[in-house]
């Protein structure tokens, strides 16, 4: 929990009290790819939590990766950046009524207080398989296998002592067909040991392809239902999106009731089921999208550029930042000096009947910020003996029913219950469905 | 009725849905900035052409470009004109103008200018609007073999690649619900003026569009490969229509005697070159 009080001008008088990060959700994975033209850098965190020997991990990746090209990052990088662009709760405190403050221009409501292996290599070609290479790197030991055929290829992995789903060959076959190589991962224990760490660290890859896109169809194999995905796009010009699904945003800039503060993470939660079904569960959330140079305010103090490059961002060394695009784009206006990255977070629950493709992304030229965000406010609880303040204290009420209905319209969550928890009865006034006022 | 007429209120309704409902990130600046240069470049340099036209060029515009700011939306209005008028042959002018503008902003200002591919998601009751407008309008235009040959010789070469690589059905069906696909088949690629005349010259071109397409996707990665496909293949029209020596397709021209909207156009025009003289 993040508890931050910067930018205090600009009329912005909030505090961020919580906040929904990765660690709300029971199977969630984290990646982030850097990409500028065709150079990607990926950075994977898996939520495994079983013993270290029996993990694995299978990655189509679209070359022979060098030694060079593969590191073992830092978790905390990845804490960071999930902290950085987590949706939100800021809390707000009402000034007195009475003696309002200067500035008159500062809404009540919210809206516009937007922010800116070692694998063993003398197996080969059996099963037509080839063991590319294979390196030690940090705990992990990795191989980079080539295949011709997808039973060979599960056969020689099965041999190797990885323990494949079902149906792990039909869902390897699209990617050994597009000539894929497989970037293969396991524990090496007596590394791991050495490490001290208690968690798998994350795996960075980087590489040259055309392909700005995510290999989601093998993850969905040892899951049963749906699971979340966390990508975190850095980018040089804007706001990253999927071509073949639609990218949504999160409702955000909401007023919610009071006692949310103490619950935002089933709020969240709740929050984003519902707008997961509403949008057929076929959709994919932006949740964040900034240039990472600057927030208002910020949750945490955004990443250095010592952390971007460690994520990949290599575009931050060279000076000057003067790029020439290739694909024969004839005209490239004069890039900004102020724009080291532009960070976009996606949300994607996926599950194998509703994501049959793999997520293919795009950068768009968007440069909009866009946070999840989400308000509460403390009533002004002094003295209200004024013109004013008699009207502030008739207001409160609708203020009320208007933040309940908020809430209840956001999680599903019934209206009667909102206000039990706020505390009060259901106002008369407000309408309840017609079947609740024969059947109570 | 001219088959413009449906043709635009057909894509007005879409536009109104995507803004309203899906949320296109489309300010009015930049819908205004569109309209109006359009509208005055197309009065004062083509006065013999239907504005509606124009307003459908202006349509697929908002319906498919994304740019960061209005003056974008405003050049992409230069660029619609500016393929009417200049680049074309004495028959007629060579590319789809919403194509063109695309194109040329897509090529030449890619870190400002988009297409959202995902734009539409996959409600079936949408993309049945799309295909029950799209099939009226077309019908009414006598280009629906175009739309259907299109849709028809992109899908199977999805399929045929789907099969290859023995990926789930599910794969196809999801690549074939894109919005954006079925917008540019239905109102795009089906202009009358820009596919060749005879029905086995259009089998032909659009086949070639498909084929072209498909490899920018697939072997260029390149999600914008629909327009740019329909771009190459666009100047070839009035050499087929030469060689098949068929008449190219023209709309009627605007009349000015007979018609409400023409007269108001020509009503327009005499009023904006007064203005102009001043």
């Amino acid at each position: 929990m993040a508890v931050f009080k910067t930018s205090l001008a600009n009329g912005f008088c909030g505090f961020y009290v919580a906040k929904a990060g990765s660690e709300l959700y029971n199977k969630a994975s984290q990646v982030v790819i850097v990409r500028s033209d065709k150079r990607t850098a990926i950075t994977m965190v898996s939520d495994y939590r079983g013993e270290f020997k029996d993990f694995a991990l299978v990655v189509p990746v679209p070359e022979v990766l060098k030694r060079e090209q593969i590191n073992v990052a830092d978790r905390a990088l990845v804490d960071r950046i999930d902290a950085f662009t987590a949706p939100r709760l800021v809390e707000y405190f009402d000034p007195d009524p009475c003696n309002p403050p200067p500035r008159s221009g500062v809404k009540l409501g919210a809206g516009s207080q937007s922010i800116g292996g070692q694998g063993k290599a003398g197996n080969e070609k059996v099963y037509g398989v080839t063991v590319e290479a294979s390196y030690t790197v940090g705990e992990y030991d990795i191989s980079i296998l080539a295949a011709k055929e997808s039973l060979g290829l599960e056969r020689f992995l099965i041999d190797e002592g990885y323990r494949l789903p079902d149906g792990a060959s039909k869902a390897l076959t699209p990617y050994i067909k597009q000539g894929m190589k497989f970037f293969v991962a396991k524990v090496n224990l007596k590394e791991q040991s050495r490490t001290g760490y208690r968690y798998l660290r994350p795996i960075q890859f980087a590489f040259e392809s055309s392909k700005y896109m995510l290999p989601l169809r093998l993850g969905m194999l040892n899951a049963s239902g749906a699971q979340d995905l966390i990508v975190y796009a850095i980018s040089r010009e804007g706001r990253v999106e999927t071509t073949n699904y639609q990218t949504v945003k999160v409702p955000t800039d909401k007023e919610l009731p009071l006692f949310v503060k103490a619950e935002f993470s089933q709020f969240y939660l709740a929050m984003l089921e519902t707008s997961y079904k509403k949008e057929g569960k076929k959709a994919v959330f932006l949740e964040y999208a900034s240039n990472m140079s600057w927030c208002d305010p910020c949750a945490v103090d955004p990443l250095s550029p010592e952390e971007l490059r460690k994520l990949g961002v290599f575009w931050l060394e060279e000076p000057g930042t003067t790029v020439t695009r290739s694909k024969g784009r004839v005209f490239v206006p004069k890039r900004s000096q102020t724009s080291p990255a532009f960070v976009t977070r996606l949300h994607v629950r996926y599950d194998e009947s509703n994501f049959a493709e793999d997520l293919f992304f795009q950068e768009t030229g968007d440069q909009k910020s866009f946070q999840g965000r989400y308000v509460v406010r403390h009533p002004w609880s002094g003295k209200t003996d004024c013109e004013l303040g008699k009207q502030y204290e008739a207001g409160l009420p609708s203020q009320m029913e208007e933040r309940a209905k908020n809430l209840a319209g956001l999680t599903g969550w019934n209206v009667k219950d909102v206000y039990k928890k706020i505390g009060q009865k259901l106002p008369k006034n407000m309408k309840t469905k017609w079947y609740e006022r024969i059947f109570k | 009725m001219d088959p413009r007429v449906p043709q635009i209120f057909s894509l007005a309704l879409l536009l109104l849905l995507g803004t309203q409902w899906k949320s296109f990130p489309l300010d009015w600046r930049s819908a205004v900035a569109l309209v109006l240069v359009v509208t005055f470049l197309q009065m004062l340099l083509l006065p013999r052409r239907s504005l509606l036209s124009g307003f459908i060029s202006v349509l697929s515009v908002l319906l498919l470009l994304r740019c960061r700011a209005w003056p974008w939306y405003a050049l992409a209005g230069g660029l619609v004109v500016f393929s009417k008028r200049w680049v074309g042959t004495a028959s007629g002018h060579l590319f789809n103008p919403a194509n063109f503008a695309i194109v040329c902003l897509l090529l030449l200002f890619p870190s400002y200018c988009w297409v959202s591919f995902g734009q539409w998601g996959f409600e079936h009751w949408l993309l049945g609007l799309m295909v029950a407008l799209g099939g009226a309008v077309t019908s009414k235009a006598r280009t629906l073999s175009v739309s259907l040959g299109f849709l028809g010789s992109y899908g199977l070469l999805l399929f045929l690649r789907v099969h290859y690589l023995e990926q789930a059905g599910g794969v196809w069906v999801q690549q074939m619900q894109s919005g954006s696909l079925l917008v540019f088949s239905f109102f795009m690629i089906s202009d009358p003026r820009t596919v060749p005349v005879r029905l086995w010259a259009r089998g032909l071109f659009v086949a070639v569009v498909a084929l072209l397409a498909f490899i920018f996707r697939f072997n260029y990665d390149e999600p914008n490969g629909l327009f740019y496909a329909l771009f190459l293949m666009a100047p070839l029209t009035p050499f087929i229509d030469n060689l098949t020596k068929s008449k190219r397709y023209d709309w009627q021209p605007v009349n000015t005697t007979t018609t409400y909207f023409g007269g108001f156009q020509n009503f327009s025009r005499q009023w904006l070159l007064r203005v102009l003289r001043r």
